[in-house]
């Protein structure tokens, strides 16, 4: 299972043995490193249709931007990214705002890696969590029978009924991934449809 | 004497006019089948005081036209039915059955509440794919029952059994109609107090 993975970071390099170890355990070619949030945020917006795991420092020294506007400005686009907050210090020494815990802790598919305290072992727990959610996700399903099964990428999936816009498979995909209202009303039809097409042939 | 009056929005720059124009067409042609006298508004006096000096001498009201949670509206934006505006009761013990996206969640509960005696309608997207006839066909066949003297409750079985013929045709011929069917199915909104009321019943 591919994935993309980026590191916003101002205290990471691309050496960094945290990186490393996670890059070579779980086989990644595709990996990111950026010490500056906006660079960093704004390659993540960019990429939304890929599927990916950002891990994201929580506290950046000298920037305006911290992890919680990141994460924020992520959400805006998307709930369907899997983000890993990271603090260099343990969580009993920070201080965060009972606001910003309430945030994090309701945000979707959000995780949290205390990088003073967890091992290489704690990360790959919350990679793999990621993963096997990944397996039954409908957008990475569809991804993966498109990667099997290239011949249906141009195929038709959808028209939309007011403009008489039509999708493709592929289209479709990044709809899902951006979380748009085509998107999410596909996804609600297909499901659907599976449980009719099950219930009716056991009529 | 029952008498329908068929409201609906075949504006040519309105999208969806012609499924619009179609299910009106199919109304009439009921009426016409059932020896039932209507009358019909449409493009460019389709308006909020067309519909309440109409529903005076009316039973039942068909409106085809693009709506939203609270309201029903024509080309132009201007509210043609709304639970913001005061009716003087017009719709009291009479039926409204509507082709309009999302007015089930909102404007039925509002009319209900204001003595509307049956509604019909969608509290989702009312979509289309392809040719409108099967979407046409099973929008317009708990009209079709409850003219034809079926008791509401009855007129709601056969709406949902025209859905699922509908949508089995399509299951074998072109699944993506078959979905969009099934969405339509699923957003119906039928609402009653007497579900042994007909036709010749309403006031």
């Amino acid at each position: 299972m591919d994935f993309k993975l980026v590191f916003i970071d101002d205290n990471l390099s691309m050496k960094e043995p945290l990186i490393q170890h996670i890059r070579i355990h779980f086989d990644i070619e595709d990996y990111n490193v950026f010490q500056d949030p906006e660079e960093g945020l704004e390659y993540v917006l960019n990429n939304l249709n890929k599927r990916m795991i950002v891990f994201i420092d929580r506290n950046f020294d000298g920037y305006s931007k911290q992890g919680l506007n990141l994460l924020k400005e992520i959400r805006n686009q998307t709930s369907l990214l899997y983000i890993v907050m990271m603090s260099a210090n343990p969580l009993s020494d920070i201080s965060v705002s009972s606001q910003d815990l309430i945030e994090m802790m309701n945000s979707e598919n959000f995780f949290y890696f205390d990088r003073s305290n967890g091992s290489f072992e704690d990360v790959d727990i919350i990679i793999n969590s990621i993963k096997k959610q990944w397996s039954v996700k409908f957008d990475c399903v569809l991804e993966d029978w498109l990667l099997r099964h290239p011949e249906d990428n141009k195929k038709e999936a959808f028209t939309e009924t007011d403009s008489g816009k039509k999708y493709t498979w592929e289209d479709i995909l990044i709809e899902l991934r951006q979380q748009t209202a085509i998107g999410k009303s596909f996804e609600k039809k297909l499901n659907q449809y599976y449980i009719h097409l099950l219930n009716r042939s056991k009529k | 004497m029952i008498q329908v009056l068929i409201a609906y929005d075949n504006t040519p720059s309105t999208e969806l006019w012609d499924l619009f124009q179609s299910c009106a067409d199919e109304a009439k042609q009921i009426c016409f089948n059932n020896s039932i006298h209507y009358t019909s508004i449409d493009y460019p006096v389709l308006n909020k005081d067309s519909i309440t000096s109409n529903m005076t001498n009316s039973q039942v009201c068909v409106i085809a036209a693009h709506g939203g949670d609270s309201e029903i509206y024509n080309n132009q934006g201007d509210i043609v039915i709304s639970s913001e505006y005061d009716f003087n009761d017009c719709f009291n013990g009479k039926g409204l059955y509507t082709i309009s996206c999302l007015c089930g969640k909102e404007l039925c509960p509002y009319f209900r509440k204001h003595g509307l005696s049956f509604f019909v309608g969608y509290n989702d997207t009312f979509t289309v794919k392809g040719e409108p006839a099967p979407f046409v066909s099973s929008a317009m066949s708990g009209f079709r029952s409850i003219l034809s003297g079926d008791t509401l409750e009855v007129a709601h079985q056969k709406m949902l059994d025209s859905f699922d013929t509908e949508i089995g045709q399509q299951d074998n011929i072109d699944p993506l109609i078959a979905i969009e069917l099934l969405h339509n199915k699923e957003a119906l909104v039928f609402e009653y107090e007497d579900k042994n009321l007909t036709i010749e019943e309403l006031d």
